[in-house]
């Protein structure tokens, strides 16, 4: 084997869902779109989803808060950060398959005993989820996590890459 | 009624509702949205291109008035204490700092880069007469919590007298 071929250590399917998640930036817009989804997690389109009940369900995967990631692909490992501040370790969980992970919190535990007049409201309490396709199947069960300072960090070894085999013509 | 007139009024109610959630997101939320330049020391060089659009985040602030102090609140997540600069300045508090990009020693491909990286500064107004020397601060958990006692408009409850 040469060694070109054994740097290549993606399966063909891992490299098709790359292609269609390929890191990009987010602008201005985004930002306002992910407020848009914090904010009004239930309800406030209330009206429209009584009129077209359809509605809710286009809408349900929007509901709640999505914390941040990145998703670095490395040689032989993937790394899931997500900035999940005020969470207490306790309160997050984490399931991961081959090729997906779940990041979910119940509650946030840092303003429960919070007690006075609220001058300005801006950090969303309660529970999400974010499912998160991952760019190459990993070993779900060596996968390591750290959380520090707010940032929840997986670090998923990838699974042994399949095989390739060039094949000359004659 | 027509489909064409339900469908009118439904519109208009979206559009009422999409109005209405507007205003409320910008009266609460707009303050939260921060500018991240990229910060002038040397791991600036570094920042992938993914990362580098990236200049927008959120810094979500609460702030409450507990009758003896203001007590700030400030989602940032990925910091070390020394990264912040906090500073009072009359009524309004400033926090700079910055956010450090973990460099990737291997040839690592960001396939989601949403998380954004740099310096940023945020002003809060403050409601009331503080005395920032007495201030204090502490991060946690990706928080920053700032407690600065009150030197006037301190909440005292009257009593009623009885006729």
């Amino acid at each position: 084997m040469n060694k070109q071929m054994s740097q290549k250590s993606t399966t063909p399917e891992a490299a098709g869902r790359m292609q269609h998640q390929r890191a990009r930036a987010l602008s201005p817009l985004d930002e306002m779109d992910r407020l848009f989804d914090s904010f009004f997690p239930r309800g406030w389109m209330q009206p429209l989803r009584r009129d077209w009940p359809e509605w809710g369900e286009l809408s349900a995967p929007f509901d709640g808060r999505a914390p941040k990631v990145d998703v670095v692909e490395r040689d032989n490992s993937v790394v899931v950060r997500a900035e999940l501040p005020g969470m207490d370790k306790d309160n997050l969980d984490i399931s991961l398959t081959e090729d997906s992970v779940t990041i979910t919190a119940t509650t946030k535990q840092e303003s429960e005993e919070e007690k006075g007049d609220y001058h300005r409201r801006e950090i969303s309490q309660g529970s999400f989820s974010r499912m998160l396709a991952l760019p190459a199947a990993v070993q779900s069960d060596q996968a390591k996590a750290s959380f520090k300072n707010g940032v929840l960090e997986l670090t998923l070894p990838k699974a042994a890459p399949a095989k390739r085999h060039s094949i000359k013509v004659e | 009624m027509s489909t064409l007139e339900d469908l009118r009024g439904g519109m208009t109610r979206f559009w009422d509702s999409l109005a209405e959630g507007w205003r409320h997101l910008v009266s609460r939320a707009s303050g939260a949205l921060t500018r991240f330049k990229p910060s002038k020391s040397a791991d600036a060089a570094v920042l992938p291109e993914a990362v580098q659009g990236n200049q927008w985040g959120l810094l979500a602030a609460d702030l409450f008035d507990d009758g003896e102090k203001i007590v700030v609140r400030l989602e940032a997540p990925g910091m070390e204490q020394d990264d912040f600069d906090v500073h009072i300045h009359d009524d309004a508090l400033i926090v700079r700092g910055e956010k450090h990009y973990q460099r990737e020693h291997s040839e690592g491909g960001y396939r989601i880069a949403e998380c954004a990286y740099g310096s940023f500064e945020r002003a809060i107004a403050l409601p009331d007469n503080v005395d920032g020397s007495q201030a204090k601060a502490k991060y946690r958990r990706g928080v920053l919590r700032i407690e600065i006692p009150k030197t006037s408009g301190k909440r005292y409850a009257v009593k009623i007298a009885a006729n």
